[in-house]
């Protein structure tokens, strides 16, 4: 078993909270769910309604759609978590957070009017996060760290205005000690939270991408997190009974 | 016109650094507040990649029109308006690219803006159409906002308005009035783009206007390139805020290898002695000082440029 750790930074992040009514004010950082889609980018694994997607699947799109379900996640990037039992940890250390406003007069929008699209958003400023993913198969883990130093796709904070930056990416045995590991927590406790949002590996029996399940703390130097000897948290979830 | 050297690999990514100078000018202003965007502690003034991104497809089209490349309505996709000044809404949009590219309705496909417009497999995509929905991911995009390197002086600009507003008998209701905007005195703008060209190639392969097999990679950088530079040049926009722009270099590499400094090039400000920068000599003199070490970090080198240009008043000598 190998973990690949990784510096992931940039000069702004969106990382959008789907409970918050505008998705307009960034969570402090990734969920589960976010460093599993960065993964995805830099392996290849194209959405399947992607142009970068091979041949999709345009019945089973198309039953997704009917049934709520119109942009799902990567079938190849869904099994790759399950089957490499992606693991992660990741810690914010990019000092004391800082927001900004991201205000832009957007023109991709499907009924155009001439009037611009105007969105009023919060991002996060400088971010910066140590991220460790921990799964099963030696080979696997290398050929993960192999494409995150050389990205199939574009990579993002979030959202497309926000690319990515990784650097030192190691391969190691344990991942390096630190007391500030993000926690999951299921009720909001103190600091900043992002909800603990997996993707859900059998979307077509829950025609739902993903589940949160409480949050996850942010530690940072404003509201200290808390410890646990296991950092690791599992990245996704099947979900039963559906 | 910028020549691309036809050596450039189909993966990995490239980079592209665009410098240019917009002097009593209010480049990009925040949709909100209609004041310049600018770091309040360092003085620097930024845009939005929308906002640069929406120059590049000016010039752009004025570039392939140019060369007779593309047809007019089939040029760039995101336009405000037709070229007869109206505004239009997707569908239409998506009407006038087949009806420029001569596409009945029998042959109509959903990718045909995507395959024919220029501007789509550099900057993305979404054809949000019920049963035909797709996504294009950008290929090119700024890595870091566009932003001066230096502290800005602004100034307060009190202009008057040419007339009053009068009531339905025609007396006056209110008078002509004056409004204040912020104005930025001198500005040079450092913009760095990073080109994925994997997905470039992926978006891009398809193409009808822009062949792949024939133009591949360096026929794409060349639009790009060649568009950028004529939005800041040639073709500069004519309005009273956005026309005394002017580009003053670009230069386009591929690292050999993935490990570069990524560095911001907004940065270079903590290098600076004097943090204000109010003319285009001491932009440059402070360029040629620590330009250099910024695009040694970034791998690139004479080996590694594939494109430059200079303006004749710019003397980077770096690139010269």
């Amino acid at each position: 078993m190998k973990h690949i750790v990784f510096e992931l930074t940039g000069e702004m992040a969106m990382w959008r909270n789907p409970y918050e009514s505008m998705g307009a004010f960034s969570s402090i950082g990734p969920a589960p769910s976010n460093i599993a889609g960065l993964i995805g980018a830099a392996l290849g694994l194209a959405s399947p309604r992607s142009h970068a997607s091979s041949g999709p699947d345009m019945e089973k799109l198309e039953k997704m759609e009917r049934n709520g379900l119109p942009w799902p996640v990567s079938e190849e990037l869904l099994r790759w978590e399950e089957e490499n039992d992606f693991h992660v940890a990741c810690r914010w250390t990019g000092g004391f957070p800082k927001r900004m406003p991201w205000n832009v007069n957007g023109h991709k929008e499907v009924r155009f009017t001439g009037d611009t699209l105007r969105i009023q958003q919060q991002v996060i400023q400088n971010p910066s996060y140590e991220v460790a993913v921990r799964i099963t198969n030696d080979k696997t883990a290398d050929e993960l760290a192999h494409s995150l130093k050389n990205p199939a796709f574009r990579l993002y904070l979030g959202a497309s205005f926000c690319p990515a930056i990784i650097r030192t990416v190691s391969l190691q045995k344990e991942i390096p000690p630190r007391n500030n590991w993000a926690c999951v927590r299921e009720d909001l406790g103190f600091g900043e939270v992002t909800p603990f949002f997996r993707h859900i590996v059998n979307p077509d029996k829950t025609f739902e991408r993903l589940r949160a399940d409480g949050y996850w703390l942010y530690s940072t130097p404003e509201q200290g997190g808390e410890s646990r000897n296991d950092p690791f948290v599992k990245g996704y979830i099947r979900q039963e009974g559906s | 016109m910028i020549t691309v050297q036809n050596t450039i690999p189909k993966t990995g990514n490239a980079y592209v650094l665009f410098g240019f100078e917009a002097i009593q000018a209010r480049p990009n202003l925040d949709p909100y507040t209609s004041t310049l965007r600018m770091n309040d502690e360092t003085m620097q003034v930024f845009t939005s990649d929308v906002h640069i991104k929406h120059h590049a497809r000016r010039g752009m089209k004025a570039y392939a029109l140019e060369k007779g490349i593309s047809k007019p309505d089939a040029t760039i996709f995101y336009e405000k308006e037709d070229e007869a000044g109206k505004p239009r809404d997707f569908s239409k949009r998506l009407q006038l690219v087949r009806d420029a590219a001569g596409i009945s309705k029998a042959n109509a496909d959903k990718k045909d803006a995507l395959n024919h417009c220029l501007d789509l497999p550099l900057f993305g995509y979404v054809h949000a159409v019920k049963d035909e929905s797709f996504n294009v991911t950008n290929s090119v995009n700024t890595l870091f906002r566009p932003s001066t390197f230096h502290s800005c002086k602004i100034l307060p600009i009190g202009r008057n308005n040419a007339f009053p507003s009068l009531d339905k008998e025609g007396e006056v209701k209110d008078s002509a009035g004056s409004a204040t905007v912020d104005s930025l005195e001198y500005g040079f703008f450092l913009a760095l783009w990073e080109i994925n060209l994997n997905m470039l190639r992926i978006n891009a392969e398809n193409h009808k206007t822009l062949a792949w097999k024939d133009k591949g990679v360096s026929g794409w950088l060349d639009i790009f390139l060649n568009g950028l530079w004529a939005a800041y040049t040639t073709a500069r926009y004519p309005s009273f805020t956005q026309r005394s722009q002017f580009a003053q270099f670009i230069v386009g590499w591929q690292p050999k290898e993935s490990e570069v400094s990524y560095e911001n090039p907004a940065e270079l400000y903590r290098k600076l002695e004097n943090k204000a920068i109010t003319s285009h000599e001491d932009a440059v003199k402070n360029l040629n000082s620590f330009l250099p070490e910024f695009l040694k970090g970034w791998k690139c080198s004479k080996e590694t440029i594939f494109a430059k240009d200079l303006a004749k008043n710019c003397e980077i000598k770096y690139l010269v």
